[in-house]
């Protein structure tokens, strides 16, 4: 009670946002479990039958919830992968020409394009410039002797196509932030190594990795995150076709609540999506809260 | 290899690396403004012979005019509102420390959580209020989005204001209330600018929300977009025309905000 009344102020001034992210949040989580107990078809609301965890053994034994699974394992892993690699490269470039100075102004503003354009339309524009027949892809790569590809129309090249598009739409974020990491280095330990002969790998290996790591690991948990809850550029450049080539799992969930209407199920899904994402996001919670000690 | 040619090498891919992420919006914009026909040629039009902004107009009349519309209403509240609550909750937990690291942290892991847990509840829920296809009911969910991480960034930016300068307020008599109006508010003023111009970022590319709560009269731009596939097939033109629009208002934004864009895009994480 003391503290409710030493705490007045604080308590107010979050009390409304509290209140809305309940409404929002909390409660339909709170449903979301609910329902995932239910055998509950969205057309006959009023009849759903308790069936306890079945939908969650029906999910662990359909073989498309393990296809969207390993779907989005690769995307992710792939995703992840390349754009920290590009990512890497290019803030190391970055760094050694500029090291953020004058020239930044040029070439920052260029780069930073791809994050801010909405997901719907980064999955046309891919699909433009994934056109088999007019598509410029094709065409440059015809210049090299390559192709033509169907890109998102083939099964073996669909998943790729969406990599692609992610990796063109994040890996400026990838590497702004490990710019701005690297930028936080003190430059005298470059200049020490310059000294010492080390070579550029050995100043990755040795300076960078090792003083970037809590940047490192804060980029990819929130690449992490983004690729579990990735849907919009699936909606547009594939709809988790041909076949399932490219269902992922947030897909997948979303296919079975407004398309077949199985309401209970996709709910046990995204649960389940739900599990893997507070696995992650508290690993997330370690990183944040290091810091702030 | 000598020296000249080491640096040759790095300013060409630095250029390849900047064409890469720069040719897929350059050819969304070319492609809004070639006539019909030249979209479909072949070999492709790298730089079209001439240009028109008859699509523009176009996509305007078709329903790309009222989803701006909608798109432009529906994001000024969701970061009014958000911005608004961000600001007093952050403070609270900023400076009162409510829930230590955990509740804030809690309520960050809103946003990091996959839309589709709380999609067919919150569907359910505006289908009972009578809601759906209401401004209302879109600016509630992108909420969801929004508001977490306004709390979170302005948290952050608070705890970076010096702590003396509300102190010797309080001293001289202030309110806590008139400490938070009168003091810390103006101090955070950049942070409040860029957590509005983030909330609105988000809000504005948000797809899957206003998706499933719209049905035509409180349509967004990226439904629209979305829905620019008929049984004819895309009409390229007018979808890329109505990307661009979609796609200025944001890019002027991240140009405004281009310091802050890695603490923002980071969860603050990052500064």
């Amino acid at each position: 009670m003391n503290w409710i009344k030493k705490n007045k102020f604080g308590l107010a001034l979050l009390a409304p946002s509290i209140i809305i992210l309940f409404i929002v949040s909390i409660f339909p989580m709170i449903y979301t479990v609910y329902i995932s107990f239910f055998d509950f078809f969205l057309p006959r609301p009023n009849q759903k039958y308790f069936i306890g965890f079945e939908n969650y053994i029906e999910i662990l034994q359909d073989e498309m919830f393990w296809v969207a699974m390993k779907n989005t394992a690769i995307f992710m892993v792939s995703t992840i992968g390349l754009q920290f690699i590009f990512g890497l490269g290019l803030a190391i470039l970055f760094y050694n020409e500029f090291r953020g100075n004058s020239v930044k102004a040029l070439y920052l503003p260029l780069i930073l394009l791809p994050m801010m354009v909405a997901p719907v339309v980064v999955g046309y524009i891919f699909r433009l410039l994934y056109l088999t027949e007019w598509g410029p892809l094709n065409y440059l790569l015809d210049f090299i002797g390559l192709g033509p590809y169907s890109w998102t129309a083939s099964s073996s090249t669909a998943l790729f196509s969406l990599v692609l598009a992610d990796v063109w739409q994040w890996t400026p974020f990838v590497t702004l932030v490990l710019l701005t990491g690297i930028l936080s280095i003190s430059t005298e330990l470059f200049e020490a190594a310059d000294l010492d002969g080390a070579s550029l790998w050995q100043k990755v290996r040795y300076i960078i990795l090792p003083l970037i790591t809590r940047v490192i690991a804060v980029v990819v948990l929130i690449r992490m995150l983004d690729s579990l809850r990735e849907l919009d550029k699936v909606y547009i450049l594939t709809q988790g076709g041909p076949g399932t080539s490219t269902t992922l799992v947030t897909f997948w969930s979303y296919l079975n609540g407004f398309k077949y209407f199985k309401v209970g199920y996709a709910a046990a899904m995204s649960i389940i999506l739900l599990i893997i994402t507070i696995a992650i996001a508290s690993r997330m919670a370690k990183v944040l809260d290091k810091e702030e000690d | 290899m000598s020296k000249s040619l080491t640096s040759v090498l790095k300013y060409l891919i630095i250029f390849i690396a900047v064409l890469f992420f720069v040719f897929p919006i350059y050819w969304m914009f070319i492609t809004s403004m070639k006539p019909q026909l030249e979209v479909m040629y072949y070999p492709p039009l790298f730089v079209p012979p001439e240009f028109t902004i008859k699509y523009y107009i176009e996509a305007y009349y078709w329903l790309g005019g009222k989803a701006f519309k909608n798109s432009l209403i529906i994001t000024s509240c969701t970061t009014v509102i958000a911005t608004f609550l961000g600001c007093m909750a952050g403070y609270s937990f900023a400076r009162y420390k409510i829930g230590g690291f955990h509740l804030p942290f809690w309520v960050l892991s809103i946003r990091m959580m996959p839309p589709v847990a709380a999609l067919v509840p919150l569907f359910m829920l505006m289908h009972k209020l009578k809601l759906i296809d209401t401004h209302l009911a879109i600016i509630i969910t992108h909420l969801l989005v929004t508001l977490p991480f306004a709390i979170w960034m302005m948290r952050g930016f608070f705890i970076d204001l010096p702590l003396e300068i509300e102190e010797a307020a309080r001293v001289d008599g202030c309110s806590k209330w008139q400490v938070f109006i009168k003091i810390a508010l103006p101090l955070a003023a950049p942070g409040i600018a860029v957590t509005a111009l983030f909330c609105f970022i988000f809000s504005w590319n948000e797809f899957i929300f206003s998706l499933v709560l719209s049905r035509k009269d409180a349509i967004t731009l990226p439904v629209v977009i979305a829905g620019t596939r008929t049984q004819f097939g895309i009409h390229w033109p007018i979808m890329t025309a109505m990307s661009a629009m979609a796609c200025l208002p944001v890019f002027f934004l991240a140009l405004v905000a281009q310091k802050y864009l890695v603490r923002g895009m980071t969860l603050g994480a990052v500064k």
